[in-house]
């Protein structure tokens, strides 16, 4: 069941929007070429510089594979509360604007339906027109107020 | 030289721990479905402490005698 603090007793949650998968899948695309190197330089290591491997250095390149393992894991979730943390959750009442920046920027706004006087929507590049993804502009009742969700 | 390998890696660890915290902070706190977020934070908690585990491993099972003296021989 999806909730969030503030939830009044009487709306109805109609639908959480995240981001364009687009966005996620750029950034994992490079976390995975890294993470493919990091694995495939165990094997590679073996025969390009076996005499890195060898001995008591076999436990330096395998400290080295695994402080950069974690640092992907870590810089992988990161990208991951980024994306899925930046949403707009749609209800019967309103609209709230969750914008996540990186670990420790977070931040909130909401409109309700009867202030939003302007939708725009704008799709620009070639990728975005292939995969039909765009920003979405709201303009609210208050005039400087302005809305964006990519 | 070995001391200061030592805090150096303290310090990189300790980024690292505090990193995952802040990660698993958020998805605790943050996430709209508890559920999933629990399963989020359930998946990422085990394999960062089993890395984090196994780093510290490594580093003290490092044997710097050896590596300092061939680094400083080249």
């Amino acid at each position: 069941m999806i909730t969030f603090p503030g939830k009044r007793d009487s709306e109805q949650v109609l639908h959480v929007v995240h981001r364009h998968w687009f966005n996620l899948a750029a950034h994992f695309f490079i976390l995975l070429i890294l993470f493919l190197i990091t694995f495939g330089g165990i094997f590679f290591f073996t025969f390009l510089f076996p005499e890195l491997v060898a001995g008591e250095k076999i436990r330096l390149v395998a400290f080295l594979e695994n402080s950069f393992l974690l640092f992907l894991w870590l810089y992988g979730f990161l990208l991951w509360i980024v994306y899925y943390f930046d949403v707009w959750i749609i209800t019967s009442e309103r609209i709230i604007n969750i914008e996540q920046r990186g670990l420790f920027v977070r931040h909130i706004n909401e409109v309700g339906f009867s202030r939003i006087q302007d939708i725009t929507t704008e799709v620009s590049g070639f990728v975005a027109t292939i995969l039909n993804f765009g920003d979405l502009l709201f303009q609210t009742v208050a005039e400087i107020e302005r809305i964006t969700f990519r | 030289m070995q001391t200061l390998l030592g805090l150096l890696y303290t310090l990189l660890f300790l980024c690292y721990v505090f990193a995952a915290i802040f990660v698993l902070f958020h998805l605790l706190r943050y996430s709209l479905n508890k559920q999933s977020g629990l399963l989020g934070s359930l998946l990422f908690g085990v394999v960062a402490a089993i890395l984090l585990f196994t780093n510290a491993l490594l580093f003290f099972s490092l044997p710097f005698d050896e590596l300092l003296v061939t680094s400083f021989v080249l």
